[in-house]
């Protein structure tokens, strides 16, 4: 009898981890695959290094770029259910150290695109630096932070530009675009079939013409007299017209 | 059973005694950990995972940096560059004297809220706080004392030996700790209680004539100062990366007489450009400039209203210097002087915790 009381008891555990088993089955673990965005700097169609003098094609001034960057936010994949899924925040692409990788996970699936933005939501742009950690991209070791009424920098281009044809040292003359504030801030939407397998990478290259910084069919930027925008006054519709440059300067593939 | 429990006792009684002749291991020292608070308004602080502040660290950092037993002939310690009340400068001299009377090239750099720099000296050319304890040790202009001295030294001192021992536990005396100790005492140099300091945090106002020079610094079309210098969005007041000010006349990169950036990173690009120094006590740290060029802070705003140098590698940031600079007023400068001066903190050279413990 005794011995029938233990098997009752041993065959009451079985069952107790059986149905356990059986519920953990019923979550579902989400699958994740990574996500990148390698962003190219090219002029044309041929990489550009920075520091680098070439001609430009339209303006037919010799220029070269010396610091360029941008932030990216919010990546997000379409499926073609119309839903979303989010990979990333922000992300400052520093043209100075080369091609640059954004890296996210995503869930496992099919996608018909990709949207990012381009500039610092206003929820966030008129936020204070410093509560972010020195090397975070929105801390102040960006270097991207202007004032708390004017917020960050989007997009950052400077350079030098001859103001000859002579192409000589001295003819050289600095131009400083920084587009900022709220009104600039952009969206770029990425059209593309793709799928996120589960632990493999899928990547997808953006290039960045830089000949489309200063030329456009909205027209040109004139390098040498209008040489300096911070987005404010005059500047503005400079800035206006850089920032939508730019983002006809993006490609994919 | 009797004498299987006279057996037990005889067996632990022998244990007991082996172990009392044994030679008593010593107890490696545990050091305590400081909890050095971020100053209100800065960024998290840094923290290095391989070199973290204790309080027997930091006592050791400080005496080994006032002690002059790291030169080569015991007169000169790195608080002969880097005095306390110059806001850890050798203000006024232009570059350094080291310990044979030679100069050295370059201004002595103030230290203070290094926690947070990724790079160290005007050219960069060190990554760490404890990197760059090395440099000055061994130049042969400053301190010139080989390594191996310098340990041999500490290790056959009276008093450094426990030292090491309560701060890094039983560990061989070497330059790496020697480094360690040094840096974890210079990280605790901490400067935020400066005028500026107190205004932000709600607790003075500024005068009318250091509001005005406030303005003209982070103002595109005043002092155009906010580049490399952002005032209002960075409490370090440096972005700490590395520009050519248009300084110096050089038609081709390579007529900068001093690469500074340039001769680490070999771009020569880069030639010509040097740390953008915090403001942070800048009226207790002249000569100004890499060189120590500018002897005051009237001459250095001289030099961004009309001085500046179209030159090869000159910083786009540098937006006016196709006509020389932002082209300041007198009152203009007077008022961005006056600001300037609000930014010495006279808490900070006045802590006991920084000076000398001889």
């Amino acid at each position: 009898m005794k011995n029938i009381g233990y098997f009752v008891i041993f065959f009451a555990l079985l069952t107790a981890l059986g149905s356990c088993k059986d519920n953990e089955d019923d979550v579902i673990t989400p699958e994740y695959g990574n996500f990148t965005i390698t962003t190219r700097t090219m002029q044309g169609t041929a990489p550009y290094t920075i520091g680098e003098t070439v001609l430009h094609p339209v303006l037919n001034r010799d220029f070269r770029i010396t610091d360029y960057l941008f932030y990216i936010n919010y990546v997000r994949l379409h499926k073609s259910d119309g839903s979303t899924v989010k990979v990333s925040d922000y992300f400052l692409y520093k043209y100075a150290v080369g091609d640059s990788v954004l890296n996210g996970d995503a869930l496992v699936g099919d996608y018909v695109g990709v949207t990012f933005d381009v500039g610092i939501e206003e929820s966030v742009n008129h936020g204070d630096p410093n509560q972010y950690a020195a090397d975070n991209p929105l801390g102040v070791g960006s270097n991207m932070h202007w004032t708390t009424a004017l917020g960050y920098l989007f997009l950052k281009i400077e350079g030098f530009s001859d103001t000859t044809a002579a192409g000589l040292p001295y003819a050289y003359k600095n131009f400083t675009y920084d587009m900022g504030l709220d009104t600039l801030y952009r969206t770029y939407t990425i059209t593309k079939n793709f799928s996120i397998t589960k632990g493999n990478t899928t990547n997808i290259n953006l290039d960045v013409d830089i000949n489309k910084f200063f030329s456009s069919d909205a027209g040109n930027i004139d390098l040498v007299n209008d040489n300096i925008t911070h987005s404010t006054g005059d500047g503005l519709n400079t800035a206006i017209m850089i920032m939508d440059n730019f983002m006809t300067s993006l490609s994919y593939q | 059973m009797r004498s299987f429990l006279i057996f037990v006792f005889c067996f632990v009684a022998f244990f007991v005694s082996c172990k009392k002749e044994q030679t008593p291991t010593p107890v490696s020292y545990q050091p305590t950990p400081l909890d050095l608070p971020t100053p209100e308004g800065f960024p998290p602080m840094p923290v290095s995972s391989v070199n973290p502040l204790t309080h027997e660290g930091v006592a050791l950092g400080r005496r080994l940096f006032y002690d002059p037993i790291l030169s080569s002939d015991s007169t000169f310690s790195c608080a002969s560059c880097h005095s306390q009340e110059k806001a850890f400068t050798d203000s006024p001299l232009k570059t350094s004297i080291g310990v044979h009377n030679d100069t050295v090239t370059r201004n002595a750099m103030p230290l203070f809220n290094l926690a947070w720099y990724p790079s160290f000296f005007w050219d960069g050319r060190s990554t760490s706080i404890e990197d760059q304890v090395f440099f000055p040790v061994r130049s042969h202009v400053e301190m010139d004392l080989d390594w191996n001295t310098a340990v041999a030294r500490i290790r056959a001192h009276g008093i450094y030996p426990e030292m090491f021992r309560k701060a890094f536990g039983d560990i061989a005396i070497d330059s790496t700790h020697i480094a360690y100790a040094i840096a974890q005492f210079e990280r605790t140099l901490l400067s935020y209680n400066s005028k500026f300091d107190r205004v932000k945090r709600g607790e003075l106002f500024f005068a009318d004539d250091e509001l005005d020079g406030y303005l003209l610094m982070i103002d595109f079309f005043g002092g155009d100062c906010l580049h490399c210098h952002p005032v209002e969005s960075n409490l370090l007041i440096t972005t700490l990366n590395f520009r050519n000010n248009g300084i110096t006349n050089a038609a081709t990169p390579d007529d900068y007489p001093d690469k500074g950036y340039g001769e680490v990173t070999g771009n020569p690009l880069d030639y010509g450009k040097f740390k953008v120094p915090s403001l942070r006590n800048i009226a207790l740290t002249g000569p100004y400039m890499h060189d120590g060029r500018f002897a005051t802070l009237d001459e250095v705003l001289d030099f961004y209203s009309t001085g500046v140098h179209n030159s090869a590698n000159v910083d786009p940031k540098m937006e006016y210097s196709f006509q020389g600079g932002v082209q300041l007023t007198a009152d203009e400068k007077s008022k961005i002087k006056a600001f300037l001066l609000t930014l010495t903190d006279s808490v900070f050279i006045n802590n006991d915790d920084y000076s000398s413990p001889f």
